[in-house]
């Protein structure tokens, strides 16, 4: 139950800091602050999804080159399984040697 | 003024001008707690700075159904602890107050004078008091808090705000009831005006 005191201090308070109002230069702090961890925090955030996009690109191609070679072939044989590692390595070396052999 | 429910999602997806309205939406009323908490200029500014960009730091984790206001007060009262602690805010002794209640004028014909120096020796009673029952008290009387809120805010529970406020009162009430019978008049008209 609020008595004479509550109505006094609660006056007293509120007239106290009727007017206190903060200066212009803390809002323009604040803003500079914020707007320094916003260009932070969007460059953070850029790199992270350029090397998430990376890891992804590595994954795909890991799957691809997997699923190439462990495919069992039509033809079978030393020269099919070559192919496959040549194709899923992406390089012709491999492949000319085994033309050659 | 936008609702903070309209505000936070604009926020937290980068809109630096609705930070800049939550700002002004709060900044008297926030800037007022850290001044009567503190009652240092300088440090209420940069508590206020700081509550401000440690809330735009934590923003992600805000639930967008609720008001801000309680979520504020608590940053701003959480580094006003801090602040109060590394300056070891001076108290103003029991003693002192009770001096200042004895020297109000009895007979004064001034009573504008008189309100005043009532106003004052308030203000020095509430100074007097610990900082958690000034913190109490701030929320409480100055903010419109509710016991619940409060609880909120300080991170305790409702029971023990209770607790704090009854102490608080019980201070306030010893300290200002020693002598204010010289100034119940002015009491009284401060009361009905």
């Amino acid at each position: 139950m609020r008595d004479e005191l509550d109505v006094l201090v609660e006056r007293a308070l509120r007239n106290w800091a009727a007017d206190a109002t903060p200066p212009d230069r803390v809002r323009s702090n604040i803003m500079l602050g914020v707007r320094e961890r916003s260009r932070r925090g969007s460059s953070k955030s850029g790199w992270v999804r350029h090397w998430w996009t990376e890891a992804l690109a590595w994954g795909v191609d890991l799957l691809v080159s997997a699923r190439m070679i462990l495919t069992p072939s039509l033809n079978g044989g030393e020269n099919g399984w070559t192919r496959r590692l040549v194709m899923a390595g992406q390089s012709s070396a491999l492949y000319y040697l085994s033309i050659q052999h | 003024m936008l609702d903070d429910t309209d505000l936070v999602p604009r926020i937290q997806s980068g809109d630096l001008a609705a930070f800049e309205t939550l700002y002004h939406k709060y900044k008297n009323e926030l800037y007022r707690t850290a001044l009567a908490i503190a009652r240092d200029q300088g440090a209420a500014e940069e508590l206020l700075q700081d509550c401000f960009l440690r809330a735009y730091d934590h923003m992600d984790s805000v639930d967008t159904c609720s008001s801000l206001r309680p979520w504020l007060h608590r940053i701003i009262v959480n580094l006003s602890y801090n602040w109060s602690a590394k300056k070891r805010l001076p108290l103003v002794s029991i003693e002192e107050v009770f001096d200042r209640l004895l020297s109000l004028p009895r007979s004064s014909p001034e009573r504008a004078f008189e309100r005043h120096e009532l106003m004052q020796v308030l203000d020095e009673a509430i100074r007097s008091l610990s900082m958690a029952q000034r913190v109490v008290v701030v929320l409480f009387y100055m903010q419109g808090f509710s016991l619940v809120e409060i609880a909120y805010v300080l991170d305790c529970r409702v029971g023990t705000v209770k607790s704090r406020l009854h102490n608080a009162r019980k201070a306030l009430k010893r300290k200002l009831s020693a002598d204010l019978t010289t100034s119940r008049e002015v009491a009284y008209e401060l009361l009905s005006s």
